[in-house]
C-alpha cells in the first residue's frame, strides 16, 4: 500500500472542493432564493459537463467506441443504470473484436 | 426501502476502484478517496484529467462543474434539517448523495426528515461505497490489460450512465446537444484537457438563454 504526493495533494484538492459544493449551499445558498434563469443554468451545469465529457468519448475513439456508446444510451432510455453499464462494457469488446 | 438505491453505489463503487488504478492510484488512495470526495460522478471525471498539465486545476474544475448540484441540494436540505444539532447538521450535509436528498424530499412531504432517516440512507452507501472502491481497486490491479475488458471504456459508458435521466427531460436536450458538439469541435481543434469546460460553457449558456427567453414569455414582454 503506498501514498504518492501527487495522488493524496489531488485526492485532497477534489474532496475540498466536493466539500465546498455541499456547504456553500448549506450555508449560502439556503439562505438565497435564485430566480428560475439562474436556476436553470444550475441545473444544466452536470448533465452539459457529462455530455461534453461522454460525446468526443464515444464519437472520436473509432466505430467500436461509437457503436457501443449510442446502444448503451438506446437501453438507458429504458433500462436501469446498470443495464446501460453492462451493456456498454460488453458491447465495446465485442464490437472491438468483430470490427478491429 | 433502501435495499434498491444501494445496487446502484454497488456497482458503481467497484467501477471506481479499477478506474482509480488504471490511473495510477493504489488501492489506498482510491479508498481514501472514495471516503473523502463521497461523490462518484465527480471522482470519475476529476480521474479523467487526472495526468494532464496544470492537473490541480483541473481536478477542482472537474468536482465543482459535476457536484454543484450538490449546493442546490444542500440548500434544499438544509431547510429540512434546521432542527439538527450542529455536528448531525453538519455530518448530514457533508455527507449529502444524490439517493439521500432525494429522499429527504419525499419524506419531508409527510414527516419530518431526522438524523436517524438520513443516516440510515448515508451510512450504508457509504460503507459499500468505500469497501467496493478498495475491492474494484483491488481486482482491478490484477488486470494486465483493461481495454480486454472493456474497462478503459467504463468512463465513458459512467458518463453516458449519469447523463441519460438528464437527457430524458425535454429541456435539457438542446443544451446537451450543443454542450457535446461543442466539446467535439473543441476537442478536435486541440484544447486537450480544455474541452470538457468549453462543450459544458455552451451548453450551459444555451440553457441560461432558453430560461432567459421562457422567463420573458412569462411575463410578456418578449
Amino acid at each position: 500500500m503506498t501514498l504518492d504526493p501527487y495522488n493524496m495533494v489531488l485526492i485532497g484538492l477534489v474532496t475540498l472542493a466536493t466539500f465546498a459544493m455541499r456547504a456553500i449551499g448549506a450555508v449560502v445558498m439556503a439562505r438565497l432564493t435564485l430566480g428560475p434563469v439562474a436556476t436553470a443554468a444550475f441545473e444544466a451545469m452536470p448533465v452539459a459537463v457529462l455530455t461534453a465529457v461522454a460525446a468526443p468519448a464515444v464519437f472520436l475513439q473509432g466505430w467500436p467506441e461509437a457503436l457501443a456508446g449510442c446502444l448503451a444510451a438506446l437501453v438507458g432510455l429504458r433500462a436501469p443504470m446498470f443495464a446501460v453499464i453492462v451493456t456498454g462494457l460488453l458491447s465495446v469488446v465485442a464490437f472491438r473484436m468483430f470490427l478491429s | 426501502m433502501v435495499l434498491p438505491i444501494l445496487i446502484v453505489p454497488t456497482a458503481f463503487s467497484f467501477i471506481v476502484g479499477a478506474a482509480s488504478v488504471q490511473k495510477g492510484l493504489s488501492p489506498l488512495e482510491a479508498t481514501l478517496m472514495s471516503m473523502g470526495v463521497f461523490a462518484g460522478g465527480g471522482q470519475m471525471l476529476a480521474l479523467e484529467v487526472w495526468h494532464e498539465p496544470r492537473a490541480w486545476l483541473l481536478v477542482m474544475l472537474a468536482a465543482v462543474s459535476i457536484n454543484v448540484r450538490f449546493a442546490l441540494q444542500a440548500a434544499s436540505v438544509q431547510r429540512k434539517i434546521n432542527h439538527f444539532g450542529f455536528w448531525q447538521r453538519w455530518l448530514a450535509i457533508s455527507t449529502l448523495t444524490d439517493p439521500a436528498w432525494g429522499m429527504s424530499e419525499v419524506r419531508h412531504l409527510t414527516r419530518q426528515v431526522t438524523f436517524a432517516f438520513i443516516m440510515g440512507i448515508t451510512l450504508p452507501i457509504y460503507l459499500i461505497w468505500a469497501g467496493g472502491t478498495l475491492a474494484g481497486a483491488v481486482l482491478g490491479k490484477l488486470l494486465e490489460d483493461p481495454r480486454v475488458y472493456g474497462l478503459d471504456y467504463a468512463f465513458t459508458v459512467i458518463f453516458i450512465a449519469l447523463a441519460l435521466p438528464f437527457w430524458k427531460r425535454t429541456g435539457a436536450v438542446l443544451p446537451s446537444v450543443v454542450a457535446g458538439a461543442v466539446a467535439i469541435a473543441a476537442k478536435l481543434a486541440g484544447f486537450s484537457a480544455l474541452y470538457v469546460f468549453i462543450g459544458a460553457m455552451a451548453g450551459v449558456g444555451v440553457a441560461f438563454i432558453m430560461a432567459l427567453r421562457k422567463a420573458r414569455e412569462d411575463t410578456g414582454d418578449a
